[in-house]
C-alpha cells in the first residue's frame, strides 16, 4: 500500500488494516493494529487471518467468496478489544478483496476502525435500555405479587364481612325479643312495675336498642363493602324528611335541654333521594350533634342550595365540643373517634359517619365537616337536585319559609 | 499433544450473566456491577480433556454475544461456525428462560452440528428464584441438552458446564 495513504488512513481515520495472500496467511499489517492480536505483530506474519482474528472464525465461506470474486465485503460490527492498561475498545471490521496492480485479487484486506467513542455511546444507550427493562420487570413482578396479596386480603375481607353479617343477624333477632319484651312489661302488660323495677328496665331497654343499633350499622358496613345497598331514588321534598327527623329526636333535645332551630331556603327543588337512607344520613349528623353537644347548647339544621349547580344542601350545625384538625381528616375513616368524642363519655362505635359518608356518596353528593376544637361543628351535606316542585306545592313557601322550631328547655 | 480449536457462543437474554460466566471461567473474577455488553468479545481458555490414555488440550474460543441483539440481522454471522453453545438463563427471571429456545432455533439453523448445554445461572439468588427445576428439565429434554445450576458470583457449577461442554465438543 502507498506509504502517504497507508499513514493517512492509520493516523487520521483510525484505521488499521491487515493483508493476507490467497491462503489467508497474513502478509502485511499497519502498525496501529495491534489493537487486532494477543501477539506480538511480529508473531502475526504468515499466521493464519482467522486465528489471528478469533472474531473471523465461522466465516471462512464468506472469505473463501471474497477470494473468488463472489462476495464484495462483509462486516462484523462492535468487535470489544481491550488494551494492554486494560481500557475496552470497539472495532468495526470490514473484509474487502485485496488486488494488484491487474486487479486481480491476491488474498483479502481486513480494516478495523477504532470506533470507541460510538461503541461507548452505544454501549451506554444499552445499559439503560436494558436497566430500564430489569427494572420494569421488577415492576412487573411486584405488580403480580400485590395483586395476588389484594385478591387474598379480599377474600379475608369477604370471610370477614360475612362472619360480621351472619353474627349481626343472628344478634339481632334475640336482641328485637328482648326489646319486645321489655316495652310489654314497661306497659305493665305482666303486671305492675314499680318506679325501681321501671328504672332498671329503662337502663336494659337503652342498652338492648344501642346493641340493636350497632348491629344495624355492622350489617350496613357490610353491605357498602360488598356494594350490596341499592337505593330507592326518587324525586323528594327534603323539608318534610328532615321534620320528620327533627321529630324524631325531640326527646333527645328536651332531655338535654337544648335548641334546635331548623331552618329552610324559600322555595327548594326536589333532591333525588333514597328516603329511608336520607332519614338516617340526617338522622346520624343529627344524632352526633345532640350527642357532643353539651346541655343548653345549639343546634342548626339550615337547608338551602349549595354553590354547586344542581345541588342542595343540608348543614348540621352545633355548638358542641368540636374536633382537631387531625381528626378532621380522619373523621370519615371506619372505626374513628375523634379525641374530643371520647372526652364526652358517649358511647359510639365509630362506624356512624362512614356509614353515612358511604351514603351520601351513594347519592352522587358530598359530605365534608368544618369544625373548631370545644367550639363546635358544622356537617355538609350535599344531595342531587330532580327538578322544581310541582305546581300543587303553591302553599309550599309559607309553610316551609324559614321554618323554625324551638324546643323549649324543660322547666 | 495436539490443540483443538473450537468456537463457542454464549447465548442467552441480556442480563442473565453470560460475560460474568466467561470472566469467571477465564479470569476467575466476579464483578457485582451489572455491565451490558454490545456485539462480541472473544475469550480463549484452554482446558485440558482426558481421553482414553491422554488429555486432549481443548483452546475454547468463548464468544460472548451481547444478549440484546437477539434480533440483530448480523447475529447470524456471529453465531455461524459455531462448534457449541452454553444457553444461559437467569432462575430470577422466569422468561429468560421461556426465550431460550429462541436462541437455541437460531443456533440450530446457522449451526445444525452445535452442541450446546444449559446454565441456569444466579443459583446464589435462592430467595428470589422463579423458575422450578422442572421447568428447567423440560427445555433440557426437548433439546437433548444437559444443563447445570450456576453461579458465576460464587463460581458454583462454572467449570463444571463449561467441562462438559468441552467434553462433548471432543465426542
Amino acid at each position: 500500500m502507498d506509504s502517504t495513504v497507508a499513514e493517512l488512513i492509520t493516523h487520521d481515520f483510525k484505521i488499521a488494516y491487515v493483508v493476507t495472500d490467497t491462503h489467508l496467511h497474513i502478509v502485511e499489517i499497519s502498525p496501529n493494529a495491534i489493537i487486532l492480536f494477543d501477539e506480538p505483530s511480529h508473531m502475526v506474519m504468515a499466521a493464519s487471518l482467522v486465528e489471528a482474528i478469533p472474531e473471523l472464525t465461522g466465516n471462512e465461506p464468506a472469505l473463501q467468496k471474497i477470494l473468488n470474486g463472489t462476495l464484495p465485503r462483509f462486516e462484523i460490527h462492535w468487535v470489544n478489544r481491550e488494551t494492554e492498561d486494560r481500557q475496552r475498545k470497539f472495532l468495526s471490521l470490514s473484509v474487502l478483496p485485496y488486488r494488484n496492480s491487474d486487479n486481480a485479487i491476491t488474498g483479502v484486506v481486513v480494516l478495523a476502525q477504532d470506533v470507541t467513542p460510538m461503541g461507548e455511546t452505544h454501549q451506554q444507550l444499552n445499559q439503560h435500555r436494558n436497566e430500564l427493562r430489569l427494572l420494569r420487570n421488577q415492576l412487573l413482578n411486584h405488580n403480580a405479587q400485590l395483586a395476588m396479596a389484594n385478591a387474598e386480603l379480599r377474600h379475608l375481607d369477604e370471610v370477614k364481612s360475612t362472619f360480621i353479617s351472619v353474627a349481626a343477624h343472628e344478634l339481632q333477632t334475640p336482641l328485637s325479643s328482648i326489646n319486645g319484651f321489655i316495652e310489654m312489661l314497661l306497659d305493665e302488660v305482666y303486671g305492675p312495675v314499680n318506679d325501681e323495677q321501671k328504672e332498671a328496665l329503662d337502663i336494659v331497654q337503652r342498652s338492648a336498642t344501642r346493641l340493636i343499633n350497632i348491629i344495624k350499622n355492622l350489617l350496613d358496613v357490610t353491605r357498602i363493602e360488598a356494594g350490596r345497598i341499592e337505593l330507592a331514588l326518587r324525586p323528594t321534598d327534603l323539608t318534610e324528611l328532615i321534620e320528620l327527623v327533627a321529630a324524631e329526636f325531640r326527646p333527645q333535645i328536651e332531655a338535654k335541654q337544648q335548641n334546635l332551630t331548623v331552618q329552610f331556603q324559600p322555595n327548594l327543588p326536589f333532591v333525588l333521594c333514597d328516603h329511608t337512607r336520607t332519614i338516617q344520613i340526617v338522622g346520624n349528623l343529627l344524632s352526633n350533634a345532640i350527642k357532643y353537644t353539651p346541655s343548653k347548647g345549639s343546634i342548626t339544621l339550615n337547608t338551602e342550595l349549595a354553590k354547586a349547580e344542581g345541588f342542595l344542601k343540608i348543614t348540621v350545625k352545633d355548638t358542641g365540643v368540636g374536633m382537631s384538625q387531625e381528626d378532621q381528616a380522619m373523621l370519615f375513616k371506619r372505626f374513628f373517634r375523634a379525641e374530643s368524642a371520647n372526652v364526652t363519655g358517649e358511647n359510639g362505635t365509630g362506624l356512624g359517619l362512614y356509614i353515612t359518608r358511604s351514603l351520601v356518596e351513594l347519592h352522587g353528593g358530598q359530605i365534608w365537616a368544618e369544625s373548631e376544637l370545644w367550639r363546635g361543628s358544622a356537617f355538609h351535606v350535599t344531595f342531587p337536585i330532580a327538578g322544581q316542585p310541582p305546581e300543587k306545592e303553591a302553599g309550599r313557601e309559607k309553610v316551609y319559609y324559614s321554618l323554625t322550631f324551638k324546643v323549649p328547655p324543660l322547666p | 499433544m495436539t490443540t483443538i480449536n473450537k468456537k463457542v457462543c454464549l447465548l442467552g437474554d441480556f442480563a442473565v450473566g453470560k460475560t460474568s460466566l466467561v470472566r469467571r471461567f477465564v479470569y476467575n473474577m466476579f464483578d457485582d456491577k451489572y455491565i451490558s455488553s454490545i456485539g462480541v468479545k472473544v475469550s480463549r481458555k484452554t482446558v485440558q480433556i482426558p481421553q482414553a490414555n491422554a488429555f486432549t488440550s481443548l483452546t475454547m474460543m468463548l464468544w460472548d454475544l451481547a444478549g440484546s441483539e437477539r434480533f440483530d440481522q448480523v447475529k447470524s454471522s456471529y453465531i455461524r461456525g459455531t462448534s457449541g453453545a452454553i444457553l444461559v438463563c437467569d432462575l430470577t427471571r422466569p422468561e429468560t428462560l421461556a426465550n431460550l429456545h429462541i436462541y437455541i432455533e437460531d443456533l440450530q439453523y446457522a449451526s445444525p452440528d452445535a452442541r450446546l448445554i444449559i446454565a441456569a445461572n444466579k443459583s446464589d439468588l435462592v430467595n428470589e428464584q422463579q423458575i422450578a427445576l422442572t421447568e428447567v428439565e423440560k427445555i433440557t429434554i426437548r433439546y437433548e441438552a444437559s444443563y447445570y445450576l450456576t453461579s458465576a458470583k460464587t463460581g458454583s457449577g462454572v467449570e463444571n458446564v463449561f467441562r462438559h461442554l468441552a467434553r462433548l465438543l471432543l465426542e
